[in-house]
């Protein structure tokens, strides 16, 4: 990684001349858009993706595309919004493109109420959440992510994926249930972990 | 349950949702090899399209160059008109002759053909003077160069129907054989031209002699053969005329036509008469390709591939006038106008409820009271239309509705202005032609049936947006024209086109048109 990217300039100016550099294919700007962005994506194209490789892949793919068409970008809205949806919708295409969309499971059994969402985040960090989001299958996750982090409808999840709205919100139910019996799980552990450094 | 769902919603949110953290270092590494790809992969793109624009100009240049060549050859072994001088170079003389040619010349059977042909003529010019004269003269005068090709129906032939040694003015016996093909050398109607051949040459000598005063005084003179003579004559000197000046003017039709009428001896060297301007009328068929190009994305349906998958052209329609102005050397320049029409068919798709920013949301530009910058929009290659539902339905962004099938005609007038380099052949005159044309937008409209979540079926019929007002295209193509009389004339005219730019432009997809035409129509020569 070039070394101006250790410092990147976060202020609006300077993203403003990064993305006309990167419209002018100049490579310092889109090492540096790079350096501004990629914290921030590299997390969603995780949420998405089974593996950290599989997500790195997703990233460059996402930006690939985000230095193709950042010409289009006519400078209304947040920049950061637009690239995240780019990024979201390569994480979907690679979805498709894997057919693994349809196998889903159907869970009636229901799990047990959880603690406070305070004690929660004192024991589970956003890794640990992540990685909660990774182990979910692919459809699951990627209704999941949708509804949850990017605020679509179900209507629109299922024009998205391919599925009807029912489906998508029973699997929406679904990944709820598995995702509270993984937190639940993980809970107990956490709470012997820190008894037994006490 | 219900709480502890929601619950878990938040939590995921919460913990997860502004998290930060850093790809390896190794992917941007990876990201930059891919950049790398790819411009070289975008610079074989862009040049792609001009590397085909090239080369179908190298293959047009170089079938113009042939033709070219097959033109000058033709007119060599052709002795059309203008020409004449050349075959007087070309053919060799008799002292050039090789010793077994010569040797041939002194065939006793070929002297005897020779002195019937010279009683024939009742000349009473010496006999071996005259086969002298005849053999070397066959090889200067113009007219004895145009006889051998002038068969009993009058009809020009080339020379390579006729052996070289006759050519080279042999005389040959009338019912012998090429010694290497065992071929006759003359049919019948043949020898009655040889025969001819020999009196217009008498004939000619007796003129020229009667010029220098060197007729003996007992000189018969065949009175058919003498007005005959003469009248070949006159044609050389007019042929000589028509070299001279080109074939550049309105006389030469004329002269052409005189040429031909009076026995009928030369045919297929009329010439379509130069004319400065024509007027014409013209159709054309055309094959149109739309490439579809990744344009402004701004939500899930603005996929470009899709939006062009989804969209097929039905038919097209070009008809228009043309102008032409013919230099007095071989180029014409071409203009007109034209009315071009294509219509494409839209599969039925589901339609977003999306903000008409023309509508208002911009600044200066408020919205109007409610939801009413939110309308359900329609995506095609051309463009894109805003569609609204009958009914009074609160519409939220992202709503959706369904369309059946859509159909959109989109008409343009057409300037074109090209050039073209024409070749001469009779009445056929063919040659390459390039040029641009200007598009000017005159109709985009869409129809479609809105099916609204109440089940009922509006049509709807709006204006296509993003289409510029006008495009510039490119053309390269060949034409050939027919003259069938002095005033009228059809030609074709085979062409591609491609737009220099997209045909549009804030939209989903660009679309870049490329045409395959056949453009055929009359023109009458003022």
């Amino acid at each position: 990684m070039p070394s101006e990217m250790v410092n990147p300039d976060n202020s609006v100016d300077a993203l403003h001349e990064f993305i006309k550099g990167c419209a002018e294919n100049d490579r310092l700007s889109q090492s540096r858009l790079y350096a501004v962005l990629a914290p921030r994506l590299f997390p969603v194209c995780l949420r998405y993706s089974k593996s950290r490789e599989e997500a790195e892949e997703i990233l460059q793919e996402g930006f690939m595309q985000v230095f193709k068409m950042i010409h289009q970008f006519r400078g209304e809205g947040a920049f950061e919004a637009w690239v995240r949806r780019i990024m979201v919708n390569c994480a979907l295409q690679r979805l498709r493109a894997k057919s693994t969309l349809s196998a889903v499971l159907n869970l009636t059994e229901e799990a047990e109420a959880l603690p406070e969402k305070e004690y929660i985040l004192s024991q589970l960090d956003a890794k640990e959440l992540i990685g909660l989001i990774q182990q979910l299958s692919p459809m699951y996750r990627a209704v999941f992510n949708l509804y949850v982090f990017e605020g679509y409808k179900h209507r629109e999840i299922a024009e998205l994926l391919g599925i009807s709205e029912g489906t998508s919100k029973s699997n929406l139910s679904d990944a709820r249930t598995i995702l509270q019996k993984a937190v639940l799980r993980r809970m107990p552990a956490v709470q012997l972990k820190q008894l037994s450094h006490e | 349950m219900s709480e502890s769902l929601h619950h878990i919603d938040q939590l995921f949110k919460d913990g997860a949702g502004d998290y930060t953290e850093a790809p390896a270092p190794a992917n941007w590494d990876q990201l930059e090899q891919k950049l790398d790809k790819a411009a070289v992969a975008d610079l074989r793109n862009k040049y792609r399209y001009w590397k085909r624009i090239a080369a179908a100009a190298i293959l047009l240049l170089s079938l113009s160059a042939v033709a070219l060549l097959l033109r000058q050859n033709g007119s060599k072994t052709a002795p059309v008109v203008k020409d004449i001088p050349h075959q007087i170079q070309e053919q060799p003389a008799v002292k050039n002759l090789s010793p077994q040619e010569q040797q041939k010349n002194s065939d006793p059977s070929i002297a005897e053909n020779n002195r019937s042909v010279k009683e024939q003529t009742a000349t009473a010019v010496p006999e071996q003077q005259s086969t002298d004269k005849t053999t070397d003269k066959s090889s200067k005068d113009p007219i004895t160069n145009q006889l051998p090709l002038l068969q009993a129906d009058n009809k020009l032939v080339h020379d390579e129907t006729i052996p070289n040694k006759q050519q080279k003015g042999d005389a040959v016996a009338p019912g012998s054989t090429d010694k290497n093909s065992g071929a006759p050398f003359l049919t019948l109607s043949k020898k009655e031209n040889t025969n001819r051949k020999n009196k217009l040459l008498t004939a000619r000598k007796r003129e020229e002699a009667t010029e220098n005063k060197q007729i003996p005084a007992n000189t018969v003179i065949d009175e058919d053969v003498a007005l005959e003579a003469s009248a070949a004559v006159q044609k050389a000197d007019l042929l000589e005329q028509i070299r001279t000046t080109r074939l550049s003017d309105n006389t030469t039709s004329g002269a052409l036509a005189a040429l031909a009428s009076p026995a009928g001896t030369i045919r297929n060297v009329w010439k379509a008469p130069i004319h400065r301007f024509s007027v014409g009328a013209y159709y054309a068929p055309q094959k149109i390709h739309t490439e579809v190009a990744e344009g402004r994305m701004e939500h899930r349906e603005d996929d470009p591939r899709k939006i062009g998958e989804e969209e097929s052209l039905s038919k097209t329609f070009e008809a228009g006038v043309q102008v032409s102005y013919r230099l007095k050397s071989n180029w014409q320049f071409l203009t007109g106008i034209s009315h071009f029409t294509q219509q494409s068919t839209i599969q039925p798709k589901t339609v977003y409820a999306r903000h008409d920013e023309r509508r208002g949301g911009g600044p200066g530009n408020p919205p109007p009271p409610g939801n009413g910058d939110l309308r359900y929009k329609l995506n095609c290659a051309a463009g894109y239309v805003f569609l609204d539902p009958k009914s009074n339905t609160a519409i939220n962004f992202g709503d959706s509705l369904n369309t059946l099938r859509a159909e959109n005609t989109i008409s343009y007038i057409n300037i074109p202005l090209q050039a073209s380099y024409l070749f001469r052949k009779g009445r056929l005159e063919f040659g390459p032609v390039a040029g641009i044309t200007t598009h000017i937008l005159s109709k985009a409209k869409l129809n479609t049936t809105l099916q609204e979540s109440s089940g009922a079926k509006t049509p709807q019929t709006a204006t296509i947006n993003g289409l510029k007002k006008t495009y510039l295209s490119g053309m390269i193509g060949a034409q050939g024209i027919y003259s069938i009389t002095d005033r009228l004339s059809v030609y074709v005219l085979p062409s591609t086109s491609f737009s220099l730019s997209p045909v549009n432009q804030n939209t989903p997809a660009k679309m870049y048109l490329r045409q395959l035409g056949v453009q055929t129509g009359i023109r009458l020569n003022l």
